[in-house]
């Protein structure tokens, strides 16, 4: 059986900051069409970890693929085919949505006018005033419509759904799994929720102060730990490694 | 160029107000520089005194702005951090710093610069020097867009940028005040300054400003691109190192004044310097800067530069000098000059004029210009080595620049509100003339514009009342009056106006009836100004020549000599 491609690939992966290592030999990879969510307490790792593999930050040493490429090396040809809504993006709140799409259409040769229609009527967003005075679910909308409507080869989200009511929450979940003309994505998913992730991801990777803890499928995990939800084995293996720590 | 023209659009979509108002600013300002000054002095007096506050704020906002534009053009889509939009999204760093440049050029140094040209063509200046003018404000322009953008780079927000601009300019401050106090820590009592044997040359200058502009641009593009202040910053000293250099080693004087010196003078006989060694005295001891023995003592004399052509005056620079004495030789530094006499003529400082305006007498105002010209210097030694070999006698041999320059007549005009003289750019009209027991007082509008392209030395006007039946003439002084623009928009407008190169001026010149103080005193009854002209004198330095002097029997003495 042929193994399936990567959609990205980080080998002893590690980011100092000054004399706090970050990140340390991360290894993990991210199959082609899978859902992955990026987990671990807070302080873990993760934004730091999403911020490497979108040339954000540098790696101290090791190396993140991205869609076969360097992640150092990710061009704007890359960027084209790579979708990214983080909590922590400045969006250029001074756009209304629709005038945030109007800027970003002509950056992606794939943007589907029709898709974007469509994603629009599905979020709601039909307000013309400027993001700054929007509700941050709405703001978190127009971010993921903007990384939606090229078809991105790989979506890469950073806590999207911290702090927003279930409503928006299932809003953006309908949208990222089900698209209409179906999911041609990748995504790799960091969050809190325990239950979003249990809805959304077919995988997971688990890290701790900077270091993998686990790297499974859900369903695979699941059956290891039987009659316990995501969140239990979650705090679970938290709580372990912190002791391991201690 | 699509991506850049998106980007330029974006930006210009989301700073339209700020771009209006700047527009608006940019606007009044030209507006208001070219009308004020044509209205009449009551007029433009009551006219800023019932706008004074608008025009502060007006002032101000327009300096602020000037400052503000080019941080909210680049941090729009900041250069620093990892949370910007752009970084996530397929944008060529190159197309976005293209795009900043482009908006910050339009608006930071296009639309001045057109206003500029607006205002200049209005105000009948050629087309040629609108040009240099327009080249010369765009360089500087470009320096203060590059050097705020650099800022902006390297900063995430206006707060940041302040503050990073405020240490640039406090550590720039602390530089330059370093190195001045170590210049004059090593500097000696009676500093001696190396005499340059050309005129100032100010490529050098703009090469700098130009490299400036460069480093700043560069570093701007690395920081997009790389987004590591460890690496643009050293880029951007790289590059700031690399145009410094090459502005220091420059062999070509581009833009220096060029400055003929006329066939005749350059006979030896014609500009023929002697001095007479009876007038060779040395001062006292000078006091010393620092406290030590670093003290110095100098000598002048009084010289003559043989006949020279009618018009035509030069004065006396020493480049370096020595004196033996016997095994010894005496080395003296140059740097100081001072007035020389012509054969025939004395050494009357008022000669040249009173020949041109074909008078008998001149009267200075406040007694300002002595009748007889005071020497000028010939040797400076150190004290100790003054006292070490004083009084004795040697071979002195001197080398001197002498500085031509020459005076004409350029306008005789009647004294009536009207009358005008015009010599390239430079013209002015007489206003108003206001007669009184004090003498007379004219006020008129001048107009001049001058680049430093112009590769042009500065020429000057001297202005007499000349009363030809009584052949005798009064100088006048003149002092800046009324509301010009230039002042009236603050002196440190100078990211605005300050760079026009147009002086819009209103001039109040007096002439005196009176004269009394310890040295000069004169006076002249209002009868004497009833049929007066006005006399324009215009002063043209002509450039230089080498001259040596050689006397064989120096005097190495304190005080005057005695024979």
């Amino acid at each position: 059986m042929a193994a399936v491609p990567a959609a990205i690939e980080t080998r002893q992966l590690t980011r100092r900051f000054r004399r706090t290592e970050a990140i340390r030999d991360l290894s993990f990879s991210v199959p082609d069409g899978s859902i992955c969510a990026l987990l671990g307490p807070n302080g873990a790792g993760k934004t730091t970890t999403i911020k490497l593999l979108m040339n954000l930050l540098r790696p101290s040493d090791g190396v993140a693929s991205v869609l076969g490429r360097d992640s150092r090396r990710l061009d704007a040809a890359a960027l084209q085919r790579i979708g990214y809504v983080s909590e922590n993006q400045r969006l250029p709140d001074w756009m209304t949505p629709g005038q945030l799409f109007d800027y970003c259409r002509p950056l992606y040769p794939g943007w589907d006018p029709a898709l974007a229609r469509t994603l629009q009527a599905m979020l709601g967003l039909t307000e013309s005033r400027p993001l700054r005075q929007l509700s941050r679910g709405t703001r978190m909308k127009a971010a993921l419509l903007a990384s939606l409507a090229f078809r991105p080869a790989l979506l890469i989200l950073d806590e999207p759904f911290t702090g927003l009511d279930p409503v928006v929450r299932d809003d953006l979940i309908e949208a990222l799994l089900k698209p209409p003309g179906g999911r041609p994505w990748t995504i790799l998913v960091s969050s809190h929720d325990m239950h979003e992730v249990e809805r959304l991801a077919d995988r997971v990777v688990f890290i701790e102060g900077g270091r993998l803890l686990l790297e499974e499928p859900v369903a695979s995990l699941l059956a290891r730990f039987p009659s316990r939800s995501l969140r239990d084995v979650f705090v679970e293996l938290a709580r372990g490694a912190a002791k391991g720590s201690r | 160029m699509t991506a850049v023209w998106h980007f330029v659009r974006t930006d210009v979509r989301r700073l339209r107000w700020v771009i209006a108002a700047w527009l608006f600013l940019v606007a009044g300002a030209t507006i208001f520089d070219a009308v004020v000054p044509f209205l009449s002095q009551q007029t433009q007096i009551a006219f800023i005194a019932s706008i004074g506050l608008t025009m502060f704020v007006l002032v101000a906002t327009l300096l602020l702005f000037s400052v503000l534009l080019i941080p909210l053009i680049v941090q729009a889509d900041p250069a620093v951090g990892t949370d910007a939009f752009w970084m996530t999204r397929p944008i060529d760093p190159r197309s976005l710093w293209i795009a900043k440049l482009a908006l910050a050029g339009i608006l930071g140094l296009a639309v001045p610069v057109l206003a500029q040209v607006v205002l200049l063509a209005i105000s009948r200046i050629a087309p040629l020097e609108i040009a240099r003018l327009a080249a010369e404000s765009a360089l500087l322009r470009l320096f203060w867009i590059a050097c705020f953008m650099a800022l902006a780079a390297l900063t995430p927000g206006i707060a940041r940028f302040l503050l990073l601009g405020a240490a640039v300019a406090v550590g720039l401050a602390i530089v330059v005040n370093g190195a001045f106090a170590l210049a004059r820590s090593a500097q000696i009592g009676f500093p001696p300054v190396p005499l340059e044997l050309h005129l100032a040359d100010p490529t050098p200058e703009l090469l700098a400003i130009a490299g400036v502009a460069v480093a700043g641009l560069v570093l701007v593009a690395v920081q997009y691109r790389i987004r590591l202040r460890s690496r643009s910053v050293p880029a951007g000293l790289l590059v700031l190192g690399v145009t410094a250099g090459l502005a220091a080693l420059w062999p070509w004087n581009t833009f220096e004044p060029r400055l003929t010196v006329p066939s005749w003078a350059l006979a030896p006989e014609r500009v023929r310097l002697t001095a007479d060694p009876g007038t060779v005295a040395f001062d006292d001891v000078t006091p010393s800067i620092r406290s030590g023995d670093r003290e110095w003592r100098s000598a002048t004399a009084r010289f003559s530069l043989g006949t020279m052509e009618r018009g035509w005056s030069g004065s006396v620079n020493l480049v370096d000098a020595s004196l033996s004495l016997g095994q010894t030789v005496l080395q003296s530094p140059g740097g100081y000059g001072g007035h020389a006499g012509q054969e025939g003529r004395g050494d009357d400082a008022q000669a040249v004029p009173r020949d041109l305006l074909g008078v008998r007498w001149v009267g200075e105002p406040f007694g300002w210009i002595s009748p007889s010209a005071g020497p000028a210097h010939v040797m400076i030694v150190r004290e100790d080595e003054f006292q070490r070999h004083a009084p004795a006698r040697g071979a002195y041999h001197g080398r001197y620049r002498i500085d031509l320059s020459e005076e004409t007549v350029a306008a005789v005009l009647p004294l009536a509100p009207g009358a005008s003289y015009q010599d390239g750019v430079h013209r002015f009209v007489i206003e108003q003339v206001t007669r009184s027991s004090q003498g007379v007082v004219i006020l008129f509008q001048e107009r001049d514009a001058s680049s430093v392209f112009d590769a042009a030395a500065g020429v000057s006007q001297e202005f007499f009342l000349r009363n030809v039946a009584q052949a005798e003439a009064i100088r006048g002084t003149d002092y800046e009056t009324g509301a010009n623009p230039g002042s009236a928009l603050g002196g440190a407008f100078f990211l605005y106006s300050g760079a026009s190169g147009l002086r819009n001026r209103r001039i109040s010149m007096e002439f005196q009836a009176h004269v009394d103080n310890d040295s000069v005193k004169w006076s002249r009854d209002p009868g004497w100004f009833a049929d007066v002209e006005l006399v324009v004198l215009r002063l043209r330095p002509a450039g230089s020549v080498i001259r040596t002097l050689d006397i064989a029997d120096f005097p190495l003495q304190a005080g005057p000599v005695t024979r």
